[in-house]
C-alpha cells in the first residue's frame, strides 16, 4: 500500500503538471522532480499499470518506443509513455505520475517507457517492467556511456530478472543480456547486400567473448551488426524467434517468419536502421499477445516520427531534416551512408554539436574519427557544410576523409550556415542534426526554404 | 618504416583510430600493421619505428594483460633499449603499472614495468579536460575514464597540465615519458588536435618535415580551441 507521502508527492506533482500547462508548456520533467523530492521511492511504490514496457538501447529507443505507443493505442488501449519528455528518471517518474489519477489508481492499460541506458539502473528496479526491449548496444558518448561494455553490465545488473527480454540477436553485446531471464530474440536474416568482414571504421565485438579468438560473420551487416560462430569454442548469435526474411523497398513489405509461418508486413522506411526499429515493434507486439493480422493493420497505420525525418520539396529542390545523433559514431554513420547514397546532387549541413557543451565547456570531438566521414567523398555530394562551434574539427575530419577543401565550408552558427548552402543545381539539402537541436534545424530548413521560395 | 598498432579490434573505443589514419598520411611509404590479440606483438620480433596502443574497456584490459604478461620480459628490455617509440593513450598506460585494482579490492597484475598502481571506481566517471604544457609546446585534450593512476614520480611524467587534472586529482602531473615511451590519459585524436606534438612526432621517427598534411586547417582548430579554454568558469567534465 502506498504511502501518506506517495499520495502527497503525487497530488504535488499533479498540482505542478496543472500548472505548467496553464504557462503553456508540456511538463514532461518537473513533475518527476518534484515527485521525486518529496517522496524518493515514488516509482518503487506507484501502482504498475496491466503492461508496463521498457524500451532502451544506444540507438533507436525513441523511434522504437514512440512506434510501440502509437501502435497500442491504435489497437484501442489507453497509454501514457515518456515521448515528449526526458528517459531518464524524472521523464520516466512524470511517466508514471500521468499513468496515475489524483487518487494513485492506475488509469491506463499501458506504460510505455523509453529508458537512458545508462539511467536504467534508476528506472528498471522501480518501474519492474513485465517486458523489457534492447534495441542494441554500441559506443556512445564517452562522457556519459563510457563504452558498451559498462553499458551492459549496468543493464544486465539492474533489470528485475522477472522481465521478459526481447533482445536483437544480431547485436552480439546486448544479446547476451539477462542469461538467467526468459528471453527472446529477433533479427533480420541473410541478405543479398551483406558482407562477411568488417568494413565499417569501427566494429565492436569482433572477438569471442568466451575465448577472444576473432569471430567468423555468417552475415554482416554493418559494424559488428549480424550473424556470429567462434570457430574456436563455438560459441554464436541466438536463435531467432522472429526473423525478417525478405525486405521488399520496392513493394515496400517486410517479410518476417516465425516457426513455420511467414507474415507479410507494411515496411514503413527503407532505411536499414529503421527496419530493424520495426522488426523490433513487431517482435514485441507479437510477444504481448496480438496477432499476426492486427500486427499487420497496426504497422500499417504507423510511420516514423517527423522529429526523425522530414522532408519538404520547393521548387524541385527537397530540404530534409534528418537525426544525427551527436556524440554517436555508429548511428551517425547509417545516417551519412543513407544520405550519401540518395538519389541526385547533395548538400549537407553537418549541426551535430551539442547544445549544453558549447555553453561551458568545450566539447569533445574525438568520436568524429569513429563517423564515417568517407560516405560524403564523392561527387555528387558537392557541399559539406560544417556548423558548429566544432565546425573547424570537422573541417580537418572531413579534409583527412579525402573531401575535397573547395566543398568544405565552416561556420560557427548553425542558423547562419543555412546561408552557404549553395542551391543552384542541387536536387537535395541534408540539414543531419543532433536531438538537441531539432529548434535549430527547423530554423535553418526555413530558411533554405524561403530562400528557394525567393528564387535565391 | 614499421608502426605497429597493437589489438586494434577492442582498443580504438574513443575516435583513437584517427590518429594513425592521420600518420598514415603524414607517411604515406610507411607500412601500417595490425596485431590481433592472439598474436605475438611484432615489436618483439623484429625492428618497429612506432608502437601504438590506445584505450580499451576494463575488460579489454583484463584480457590483452592475459595475453601479455608471459612477454613482460621482453617487454622491459625494448622499452630501455630506445629504438623503438611506443606511443599508448588512454588507459592503455595502465597495464605498465605493478597493478589496477578493481571495485571491489582485488588486484589484477600489471607488467610491472613501472612501481604505480591504478584504482577503478566505477560507476564514477571522470571526465577532464586539459591543458598541458610538454616542453615548449601546449597539448590540448581530453580524458575520460573510471580510473586514477598513483605513484608515478615527476620526473618521468609526461607533461603538466593548466587546466584539468593529471593522473589522479591530487595531481598536475600527467602521463609517462621516459626514454622514447609517451603514455598518456590524453584520448582520441590526440595527434590531430595537438599540430606541435605531430611535428614532435614526427622528428622522433627520424622524418621531420616542413608542414604537415592539412596544417592550416588543423593550426585553424588548434587556436579556436585554444580560446575556448579561456571561458570564464569552464567545466571541465
Amino acid at each position: 500500500m502506498a504511502s501518506f507521502r506517495f499520495h502527497v508527492a503525487l497530488v504535488a506533482a499533479k498540482l505542478s503538471k496543472t500548472v505548467i500547462r496553464l504557462l503553456g508548456r508540456n511538463g514532461t520533467h518537473t513533475p518527476g522532480v518534484i515527485a521525486q523530492k518529496l517522496c524518493p521511492d515514488f516509482l518503487a511504490q506507484a501502482p504498475k499499470a496491466p503492461l508496463a514496457i521498457c524500451v532502451t538501447g544506444t540507438n533507436g529507443k525513441t523511434t522504437v518506443s514512440n512506434l510501440l505507443t502509437d501502435c497500442l493505442e491504435k489497437s484501442g488501449k489507453s497509454v501514457v509513455s515518456n515521448r515528449t519528455g526526458s528517459n531518464i528518471v524524472p521523464g520516466c517518474m512524470t511517466n508514471v505520475i500521468n499513468s496515475l489519477n489524483w487518487t494513485g489508481k492506475c488509469r491506463v492499460d499501458a506504460t510505455v517507457f523509453e529508458v537512458d541506458e545508462r539511467a536504467s539502473r534508476l528506472i528498471l528496479p522501480y518501474v519492474n517492467p513485465d517486458y523489457l526491449v534492447v534495441t542494441g548496444l554500441f559506443r556512445d558518448s564517452l562522457k556519459r556511456n563510457a563504452h558498451p561494455d559498462y553499458i551492459f553490465s549496468v543493464i544486465d545488473t539492474y533489470c528485475p530478472d522477472s522481465a521478459k527480454v526481447i533482445l536483437n540477436a544480431d547485436e552480439l553485446c546486448s544479446s547476451m543480456l539477462k542469461k538467467n531471464s526468459q528471453r527472446v530474440f529477433y533479427g533480420i536474416g541473410a541478405q543479398p547486400d551483406d558482407k562477411t568482414e568488417p568494413y565499417n571504421l569501427i566494429a565492436d565485438y569482433q572477438l569471442c567473448p568466451e575465448c577472444g579468438t576473432k569471430l567468423k560473420y555468417n552475415y554482416l551487416r554493418y559494424h559488428h551488426i549480424g550473424d556470429v560462430v567462434c570457430p574456436n569454442c563455438g560459441l554464436h548469435s541466438a536463435d531467432k524467434k522472429y526473423l525478417a526474411t525478405e525486405i521488399n523497398r520496392e513493394n515496400m513489405t517486410l517479410t518476417m517468419r516465425e516457426g513455420d509461418t511467414e507474415t507479410v508486413y507494411p515496411l514503413i522506411h527503407t532505411a536499414l536502421f529503421n527496419i530493424y526499429n520495426e522488426v523490433t515493434v513487431i517482435s514485441a507486439l507479437r510477444e504481448i499477445g496480438y496477432q499476426q493480422e492486427q500486427v499487420q493493420e497496426l504497422i500499417a497505420q504507423i510511420h516514423v516520427p517527423d522529429s526523425r525525418h522530414n522532408e519538404t520539396t520547393v521548387n524541385g529542390v527537397t530540404v530534409i531534416q534528418a537525426l544525427s545523433k551527436g556524440q554517436s559514431a555508429v548511428s551517425s554513420s547509417r545516417t551519412f551512408e543513407y544520405v550519401a547514397n540518395e538519389e541526385g546532387r547533395k548538400a549537407v549541413i553537418l549541426a551535430m554539436d551539442d547544445l549544453s557543451d558549447r555553453k561551458k565547456s568545450i566539447e569533445y570531438s574525438g568520436w568524429i574519427y569513429d563517423l564515417e566521414f568517407e560516405q560524403f567523398n564523392r561527387d555528387d555530394v558537392v557541399q559539406v557544410i560544417c556548423s558548429g562551434p566544432r565546425c573547424y574539427d570537422h573541417k580537418v575530419r572531413c579534409l583527412i576523409a579525402g573531401i575535397p577543401e573547395e566543398k568544405i565550408q565552416v561556420n560557427t552558427s548553425e542558423v547562419a550556415a543555412a546561408d552557404m548552402v549553395t542551391l543552384d543545381g542541387v536536387d537535395r539539402v541534408y540539414i543531419l542534426y543532433d536531438c538537441e537541436n531539432y529548434g535549430m534545424s527547423c530554423e535553418m530548413k526555413q530558411k533554405i526554404i524561403k530562400r528557394l521560395e525567393e528564387g535565391k | 618504416m614499421k608502426i605497429e598498432v597493437l589489438y586494434p579490434e577492442i582498443c580504438t573505443l574513443f575516435g583513437d583510430k584517427g590518429n594513425m589514419k592521420y600518420l598514415s598520411q603524414c607517411l604515406p611509404d610507411a607500412e601500417f600493421v595490425s596485431t590481433e590479440l592472439n598474436d605475438k606483438p611484432l615489436f618483439l620480433q623484429e625492428e618497429v619505428a612506432l608502437v601504438y596502443m590506445c584505450s580499451m574497456s576494463e575488460k579489454s584490459q583484463e584480457l590483452i594483460l592475459s595475453r601479455l604478461m608471459q612477454y613482460k620480459d621482453e617487454i622491459a628490455p625494448m622499452l630501455k633499449e630506445g629504438r623503438t617509440l611506443f606511443l599508448f593513450v588512454g588507459n592503455a598506460l595502465e597495464l605498465l603499472g605493478s597493478y589496477i585494482q578493481r571495485e571491489d579490492g582485488s588486484k589484477v597484475e600489471g607488467l610491472g614495468l613501472f612501481d604505480f598502481y591504478s584504482v577503478r571506481q566505477a560507476p564514477n566517471r571522470f571526465n577532464n579536460l586539459m591543458k598541458a604544457k610538454f616542453k615548449d609546446m601546449t597539448l590540448i585534450g581530453y580524458s575520460s575514464r573510471f580510473s586514477h593512476t598513483y605513484g608515478i614520480s615527476e620526473d618521468i611524467s609526461f607533461c603538466k597540465t593548466e587546466i584539468g587534472k593529471g593522473m589522479n586529482p591530487d595531481t598536475n602531473d600527467e602521463g609517462i615519458y621516459t626514454g622514447k615511451l609517451i603514455a598518456t590519459y590524453l584520448l582520441g585524436p590526440l595527434l590531430i588536435q595537438n599540430p606541435d606534438f605531430v611535428h614532435f612526432l614526427l622528428a622522433e621517427l627520424g622524418w621531420p618535415m616542413d608542414k604537415i598534411p592539412y596544417e592550416d586547417a588543423m593550426r585553424e582548430a588548434y587556436a579556436y580551441k585554444l580560446k575556448e579554454f579561456a571561458k570564464p568558469e569552464l567545466e571541465l567534465s
